[in-house]
């Protein structure tokens, strides 16, 4: 991609999204001004991320700017009252092996349950599942959109999948086996 | 398995979709483009900061 066509998708994306971003960023700060600031900031990062972004004109690009700007203002948020990001410790990995629990079940009806487990998870676990498992990026690179390191990104990751399959675990719909007994 | 990554979970075809209705139900949630553009649609010093960012970028 060069500096052109870069140039032009940028343009785009704020053309498109700034008002949804400039919304997302004010309700966590409070202030106009720092609200512009987290949304500059926010495209300084996707600046970086511009290959990716295939359609700027698609709810999957604007969803993908919310989720930015929210991390950004909330880290703002965070340095403002200087209250630093608790760092999260690392755990042992105990339900990222074995089988998805999405084998169990597959139609229209499981996809809005999850859709809707997904909505109950805290953002920062819900956020960093959308950046890696429908947004495609990798640990490193959701570090450097929610400004967070690499380590914090695996906990978080690992917590959303544990309380997302908690959550499916106690839905007797996705967990058929035991309930039949 | 997504082989790349290792990780059961990526390329679930259901996931997939629970993550895309997921998306669309968190910008069903905000106000429509019209409504936003009333508040939002005059942003003199945050164009002027990305056109500076753009202006940039074209320099590089």
């Amino acid at each position: 991609m060069n500096v052109d066509e870069k140039s032009v998708k940028l343009e785009q994306l704020y053309a498109l999204h700034k008002n949804v971003m400039l919304y997302t960023a004010e309700r966590i700060l409070r202030d106009y001004q720092l609200a512009e600031d987290a949304v500059q900031k926010a495209f300084m990062k996707v600046l970086d991320n511009l290959h990716k972004i295939e359609e700027p004109d698609c709810n999957k690009t604007r969803a993908f700017l919310v989720i930015i700007t929210r991390n950004v203002a909330i880290t703002m948020y965070n340095r403002q009252k200087k209250q630093a990001v608790p760092i999260e410790e690392i755990e042992q990995m105990d339900c990222a092996g074995g089988v998805s629990p999405f084998d169990q079940v597959a139609s229209k009806e499981s996809v809005q349950t999850i859709a809707q487990y997904i909505g109950e998870l805290d953002k920062k676990y819900a956020d960093v599942l959308m950046l890696k498992f429908y947004y495609e990026y990798s640990d490193s690179e959701i570090a450097g959109l929610v400004q967070t390191s690499p380590e914090n990104v695996r906990v978080r990751l690992h917590r959303g999948k544990r309380k997302l399959a908690a959550l499916l675990k106690g839905d007797e719909r996705f967990n058929g086996s035991q309930n039949r007994r | 398995m997504d082989r790349r990554t290792g990780d059961e979970w990526s390329g679930d075809p259901l996931l997939l979709a629970a993550l895309k209705l997921y998306a669309e139900q968190m910008l069903g949630e905000l106000p429509s483009e019209e409504q936003l553009s009333v508040t939002y649609g005059r942003s003199p010093r945050l164009d002027q900061m990305i056109w500076q960012m753009t202006a940039s970028l074209r320099r590089q």
